[in-house]
């Protein structure tokens, strides 16, 4: 293997890898902005200067590639002065609103400046303003902030597929904005703001709501379809602020659709169920857990049952159920998508991340041996076991009862509610796709008097256990 | 252990300590300053830097908090509450501003934390309520005791 | 009623008065005196000075609502503040507050009772204080409070021992335990060294008895440095700590009282008692052949008295807010191996100085 010096340190490296990454398996940062391993190289922040013995100027790190015997400084007077100079342009005309900005916190400009950057500035001339245009409902646009580094440009182009964000004018008065000021057209906007390495970006659904460095961050995955996105779920306070993509070479690269970024909206849905409900005289009546149980277990031991999973539970939630059907004789079918039973009919929906399954785990429950749901089997009552996301089938049934997470809209057919947790508030494995095993890790407390499948289960076959149990 | 110290018998004997302790504290008696202050009447001068009962700078009745919630973050005792929002003359003002009295230490870390100058400790230290009492943001807006 | 009957009314009514009139006036000294030994300004508010904070501290005495706790041995507990009090009136008795007069052809002498076992009957009296002491700490039922009692009984036991033996000297020099007749001698001439007559006070001839006698006074009365049994940083108010309102106040006066006995007693012994104080003699010469002549010597001599005790009443608070409380082990090792072997020797001493003729 070839191999290149980076502050003293020899590092291999395979042909056609660029000085960034070689510098970093060498434990060296160089300090970037429109540089993203996901996009094509442009070169255009002048920000990751390094020194390359034997070339007469600084070069880009991005740009150069490593070459055999390569000496490479990055810490040089020389680097150090032009990425304090790089960082004295940038900052011309960057607003100092840092209080204001929502990207403060994880905003690459403020850490580079604060890393790399001089105390002081110079510059004591008017700052140039814009008028924004109106980005859509996912992302709020504040050009005073840009530094045009053009990653949000390359993403629409290489990444969306979709070439909607461009850079008009030129020089001091260079604009990033759509064509014609049109709202944005791709379903993958939310990255814009996770790439954009200012606030120039931003979220709308974030938009205020938090400061970055206040959320706690659980690494999880997105039960938005099959695909199986590798997510952060960010969150303070018991409360859900907002998901964003992680790296995973494998699934998602980088990337996440909006569909999944915002799912998790739901699980803080005013209307969600977090107490037993019965329906009495056609209203749904909260109840105590006690009471709740009791009519629960009568259901299953008086009538025909039969069970029905969502195939957004997780694997150990589904054999558990499936377990408890086993001893009591009960079928268990799934749901998730409608037209989508199998994994046969589970494919891509577009070319870049999303699946035409919207539940996360139906190939669970198919490695599992649970079949789709037919309607042929005709039963006094169905229990439907739900996650949140899967939807409803008709049912034909005299009686449906729902256990897990529902809002006030799907609780139209049922006659008992039992809360269950949604995916933020729960540990699991979800099996996506392409097969990965993937873990979905408890990132808030459920609210209200939300109880887990088993322990629902466990309150069904034990009368006793329920009398010390349940408040 | 103790290191006995060898003392002679006339110390061994303590009066005269005690005797010299009886005249110090007749001094003080006779002569001495009294260092009590009659509260009501009198009142200590604090230093301009003193930190009291809080206040939010306003300039024109607009407030100079931007919500950027730095004060939240270093506050050690927890007891600043801020929910951000939008309007018109303002990109980003604090919708909800309290500050729980009760918890907090009078550190002075937000004043110094604040980017915008908007929190301010006051020099106003009588503060004692009848009841438990979180700041409201109206409350924080009125212009007592402002420092120069 | 006879004239000595009615007399001796008169007398006992005075010792009382001036007793119970001693309690808020030392209340007043004690805070007002703490305070200013302290650099602060102390009650100020109710009249002037904050005169009036003694009226407003015993008011509240008064009226605070007296409510025995649920766990104390009611009879004991409501019996042993008057345990306490009683004796510390009772001492007072034998102590002479003036000299005498000749009334009508019979003596009146200044002092409610001049018993022939004098100071032995004082200190007999004063040693039932303690059981006020030990049976309020019991029957508060209280660990602080048994703890206090328990210290007090300690002490009290200890300390009598030396408090006896340091004024077997001044018997042997005066020859009597009539306090009547130890104040009476007092007024002689020790030596006159330059016209300056210094007088035979017990002072003078008993110095080292004095010092014992003024320590062990102290422990006796429960006063800093020797208020193990209150002991406020470590058994919290010690035997009273179970008391409220008037039973409270009882203890208080308990322990005022006694501080006015036990400088009653320092005054008698070795300050010459009622004997005037300089200048006083030549103020009462000055009526000398008048009509009142005897009484107004009679009350210079009150006067007299009164002073010194109330020198000595405030060399309590004095000490009291300079010193720093003892240890118990230390006031053990205090009273059993310092101060009883030199009273012992005192009194070896003081005896061969007699065999010897100097005294």
């Amino acid at each position: 293997m070839p191999k290149c010096t980076i502050d003293g340190k020899e590092v291999e490296f395979t042909a056609g890898e660029n000085l960034i990454k070689v510098a970093a398996r060498a434990g060296v940062e160089i300090p970037v902005f429109c540089y993203h391993p996901g996009l094509s190289v442009v070169a255009q922040c002048r920000m990751c200067y390094v020194e390359v013995e034997k070339m007469p100027k600084l070069q880009t790190a991005c740009s150069t590639m490593a070459g055999e015997g390569m000496v490479v400084k990055t810490n040089s007077e020389n680097v150090i002065k032009g990425r304090a100079g790089t960082m004295e342009f940038l900052l011309l005309n960057h607003p100092l609103d840092c209080p204001i900005c929502d990207k403060s916190g994880e905003c690459d400009l403020q850490n580079n400046s604060f890393g790399y950057g001089n105390a002081t500035m110079r510059h004591s001339e008017e700052r140039r303003t814009f008028v924004d245009v109106d980005m859509g409902p996912v992302i709020e646009k504040n050009m005073n902030r840009c530094i045009h580094c053009t990653r949000c440009i390359r993403f629409g182009d290489e990444i969306a597929g979709i070439h909607e964000m461009v850079a008009v004018q030129r020089g001091n008065n260079i604009d990033i904005t759509t064509i014609d000021g049109k709202q944005l057209q791709t379903e993958y906007a939310g990255n814009y703001s996770d790439i954009c390495p200012t606030g120039s970006l931003t979220l709308k659904d974030f938009r205020f709501r938090k400061r970055a460095w206040m959320l706690k961050k659980t690494a999880s995955v997105c039960e938005g379809c099959s695909k199986g996105c590798n997510i952060e779920v960010q969150h303070e306070g018991n409360v859900v602020y907002r998901c964003v993509p992680i790296e995973n070479q494998q699934i998602n690269k980088f990337w996440m659709c909006d569909e999944g970024r915002f799912n998790y909206r739901y699980t803080q849905d005013p209307t969600r169920v977090l107490e037993p409900m019965k329906r009495d005289a056609g209203e749904l009546i909260k109840a105590s857990w006690d009471s709740a149980m009791e009519s629960f277990r009568a259901e299953i031991s008086a009538s025909k049952v039969s069970f029905l999973v969502g195939t957004d539970l997780t694997l150990e939630e589904m054999a558990t159920i499936k377990e408890f059907a086993g001893l009591s004789k009960i079928t268990v079918e799934h749901f998730g998508t409608q037209g989508v039973e199998s994994t046969a009919q589970d494919g891509p929906q577009d070319t870049i991340l999303k699946m035409k399954s919207k539940t996360s785990n139906l190939n669970g429950a198919e490695k599992l041996g649970i079949p789709a749901y037919s309607g042929k089997s005709s039963t006094d009552t169905v229990i439907v076991f739900r996650g949140g996301r899967a939807v409803l089938p008709a049912i034909k049934a005299k009686k449906v009862i729902g256990v897990g997470v529902f809002l006030a809209a799907d609780t139209a057919g049922l006659s008992l509610v039992l809360p269950g947790f949604s995916f933020t508030e729960k540990d699991g494995t979800v099996i996506n796709h392409m097969g990965i095993e993937q873990k979905l890790r408890r990132a808030v407390l459920p609210g209200g008097r939300c109880k887990a499948f088993s322990e629902v289960l466990m309150l069904a076959m034990n009368k006793k256990a329920l009398a010390g149990a349940v408040s | 252990m103790l290191a006995q110290r060898k003392t002679g018998f006339l110390n061994r004997l303590y009066l005269i300590e005690i005797i010299q302790g009886l005249l110090i504290t007749i001094r003080n008696f006779f002569f001495h300053k009294k260092v009590t202050l009659k509260f009501p009447e009198e009142r200590r001068e604090y230093s301009s830097r003193f930190r009291g009962q809080h206040y939010i700078k306003a300039v024109n009745e607009i407030e100079n908090c931007t919500a950027c919630m730095l004060c939240p973050t270093v506050c050690p005792a927890e007891c600043i509450h801020i929910e951000a929002g939008e309007r018109e003359d303002k990109e980003k003002y604090p919708v909800k501003f309290e500050i729980d009295v009760l918890r907090c230490c009078f550190c002075g870390m937000c004043e110094e934390a604040c980017p915008k100058d908007a929190i301010k400790l006051s020099n106003i230290y009588e503060m004692s309520q009848e009841h438990r009492s979180v700041y409201s943001k109206d409350f924080l807006m009125e212009q007592r005791g402002n420092k120069s | 009623m006879s004239f000595e009957m009615s007399f001796m009314m008169i007398k006992i009514a005075v010792v009382l008065a001036g007793l119970l009139a001693v309690v808020p006036i030392m209340l007043f000294v004690e805070r007002r005196g703490s305070a200013l030994l302290q650099n602060r300004l102390g009650p100020n508010r109710m009249g002037p000075f904050g005169m009036f904070q003694a009226a407003c501290d015993v008011l509240k005495f008064i009226f605070k609502e007296d409510s025995p706790p649920g766990h104390v041995n009611k009879f004991y507990y409501s019996l042993a503040p008057w345990l306490a009090v009683i004796p510390a009136f009772m001492t007072f008795a034998v102590i002479p507050f003036a000299g005498s007069m000749s009334w009508n052809g019979s003596e009146a002498i200044f002092q409610v009772a001049n018993l022939d076992v004098g100071i032995l009957y004082c200190f007999s009296v004063a040693s039932l204080g303690v059981y006020g002491i030990i049976m309020a700490g019991w029957a508060s039922n209280n660990k602080y409070s048994l703890l206090g009692s328990l210290r007090s009984s300690a002490q009290m036991i200890s300390y009598e021992l030396t408090l006896g033996l340091s004024i077997v000297g001044i018997i042997m020099v005066f020859q009597s335990v009539k306090l009547g007749d130890i104040t009476a001698a007092q007024g002689e001439t020790l030596v006159s060294i330059a016209g300056l007559d210094i007088p035979k006070w017990g002072i003078f001839i008993q110095p080292v008895g004095f010092i014992i006698f003024l320590i062990s006074v102290f422990a006796e009365t429960n006063r800093l440095p020797f208020d193990l049994p209150e002991g406020e940083s470590e058994l919290i108010a010690g035997y009273h700590l179970e008391y409220g309102s008037m039973r409270f106040a009882l203890f208080m006066m308990a322990e005022f009282i006694n501080m006015a006995v036990a400088s009653g007693l320092i005054t008698s012994l070795f300050f010459g008692g009622w004997q005037l104080l300089p200048g006083f003699g030549w103020l009462a010469g000055q009526f000398a052949g008048t009509e009142h002549a005897q009484l107004i010597l009679v009350f210079f001599q009150g006067v007299s008295f009164v002073i010194k005790v109330a020198f000595w009443m405030w060399f309590f608070v004095w000490v009291r807010w300079t010193l720093p409380r003892f240890r118990f082990d230390q006031l053990m090792k205090l009273g059993w191996k310092v101060l009883f072997p030199i009273a012992l020797i005192n009194v070896f001493v003081t005896g061969l100085l007699i065999y010897k003729g100097v005294l």
